[in-house]
């Protein structure tokens, strides 16, 4: 008796760990995109010391929202690395505006995702098959 | 043949005594925890570190025999990792799985290049991790495996298989490395040769099997008697054994040699015809014995005692006899050119 009330517990202590897990990562990626807006308010206005950063927080989300089973979030980390890695290395200077406009783009596709991923378990997230998470 | 495919089979399917710690390294706390979680709930024990240097922290402690690490990480990052564990002597192998979204064709060859036995994308399945920690876990059991395959081979390569005392290969090697050690550093070095009185009676009066019995009886009967970690026997032939006392001086010796002697000739074995007493004679030899020390060989010394044995043996068995000073290598020549007894300091007998 003991010891399966001991068995329930083990997997839904695992299960309320993992969904908090993921609500942090879901928080944490809404700050993000408001810091990815200011950061990217101060690059349209010449400023392009902070695209390292964003480069930094998009590769964190590249990574966790694979890892938390959110593709989609991924996806758009990953863009909005790649881009960012683009203007830090000076690739294409005249062409930096558009590329800014660019990374805005994706930056409010990725709010949408991650507003839509809110209250969704990753793993009914819109994944293609059984992520981690 | 078959026997040792049997062994290696039999070793082969040992598991690993406890499941492999993972260390898992990424510099993103919110992907730690997620990773350790499902890792742990697996049944392995979870280290986490948020970076290189910190991972290699942890390795340098012994904690963790499979690492999963990111590859793209502030300061030391998942290559570099590979490339540090890779170029360093670890006590045993370090499984490597980059687990990281850069799954270029590129970025895989790098990561292998850079010592990495696996290669996981980030978006894999948990199913698919999980399965990939069992294939670490098969791959470090089969060094455990190997490991102990190796360790009773060289048991095997140094152990007398009847009495389980060292060999006379482990005496020649781990003598001459004792005497070295003395005549770089100073410090004594004396052993004794022993060897059972009338023994060839014993084999064709009860057999072979009584034999056999005897020497592992005389040879527990000696381990009794040795109480010191650097002290140790070995069996050099038929009824002949050395036993060899690291730092001790010929009056050491001496005194272990009549404790033994005496030990043994209150022993008696069992024969078919009820318990039978035996005897031994000791020769004595010893590093200090010699003028030049510098010159002194394995097999000078072993000369020495066998000559100290051969006097115990005319003077009438049962005794221990300490070589006297200088005393010539001649203990296999002919009997009649070996030395007298009045060369040797007889130290004591039954009578």
């Amino acid at each position: 008796m003991r010891a399966s009330v001991h068995a329930r517990e083990i997997p839904q202590r695992i299960k309320a760990r993992e969904e908090s897990l993921a609500k942090s990562f879901i928080q944490r990626a809404r700050n993000d995109v408001n810091r990815f807006r200011e950061m990217l308010e101060r690059a349209r206005q010449g400023d392009l010391t902070p695209l390292s950063e964003i480069e930094r927080l998009a590769h964190t989300i590249h990574g966790a929202g694979a890892i938390f089973g959110y593709p989609a979030i991924s996806a758009s980390g990953r863009a909005i690395e790649r881009l960012a890695a683009q203007l830090v290395a000076g690739r294409d200077p005249p062409g930096e505006h558009m590329v800014i406009g660019q990374l805005a783009e994706i930056t409010e596709q990725l709010a949408l995702e991650v507003e839509m991923a809110c209250g969704i378990p990753p793993d009914a997230g819109p994944t293609l098959q059984p992520r981690i998470g | 043949m078959s026997d040792d495919n049997d062994d290696t089979a039999q070793v082969l399917k040992l598991d690993l005594p406890v499941a492999p710690t993972v260390l898992i390294v990424d510099d993103d706390e919110l992907v730690l925890a997620k990773l350790e979680e499902i890792v742990a709930s697996a049944g392995y024990s979870v280290r986490t570190a948020h970076g290189g240097a910190d991972a290699m922290r942890f390795l340098e402690d012994g904690s963790a025999s499979v690492v999963v690490t990111d590859l793209k990480m502030p300061g030391m990052d998942g290559l570099e990792l590979c490339r540090l564990i890779r170029g360093r002597e670890w006590p045993g192998y370090i499984y490597i799985v980059l687990l990281t979204v850069q799954d270029e064709e590129e970025d895989i060859l790098a990561g292998f290049e850079a010592g990495a036995d696996d290669y996981v994308s980030k978006r894999t399945s948990k199913a698919q991790l999980m399965a990939r920690l069992r294939t670490a876990k098969r791959i470090l059991s089969l060094e455990h495996c190997l490991k102990i395959a190796l360790e009773n081979k060289r048991q095997l390569a140094m152990t007398d298989p009847l009495t389980g005392v060292f060999n006379r290969r482990y005496l020649v090697r781990h003598l001459g490395r004792e005497l070295n050690r003395s005549q770089r550093f100073g410090g004594d070095v004396s052993l004794m040769m022993l060897d059972v009185d009338h023994f060839k009676r014993i084999n064709d009066t009860f057999g072979h099997l009584v034999g056999d019995s005897a020497l592992k009886q005389l040879t527990a009967k000696i381990a009794e008697c040795l109480r010191r970690a650097t002290d140790w026997c070995a069996r050099i032939g038929g009824d002949e054994f050395v036993v060899v006392l690291e730092g001790a001086n010929v009056e050491e010796a001496r005194r272990c040699a009549e404790k033994v002697r005496q030990t043994v000739s209150g022993m008696s074995i069992d024969t078919p015809r009820g318990p039978v007493n035996i005897t031994i004679s000791i020769g004595i030899s010893g590093l200090e014995r010699f003028a030049d020390k510098q010159s002194v060989t394995v097999q000078s010394l072993l000369d020495q005692a066998d000559t100290s044995l051969y006097a115990s043996k005319i003077c009438g068995r049962n005794r221990v006899t300490l070589s006297d000073s200088n005393t010539p290598s001649s203990a296999r020549e002919p009997a009649d050119r070996r030395p007298t007894h009045a060369s040797f300091v007889p130290v004591s007998s039954i009578r």
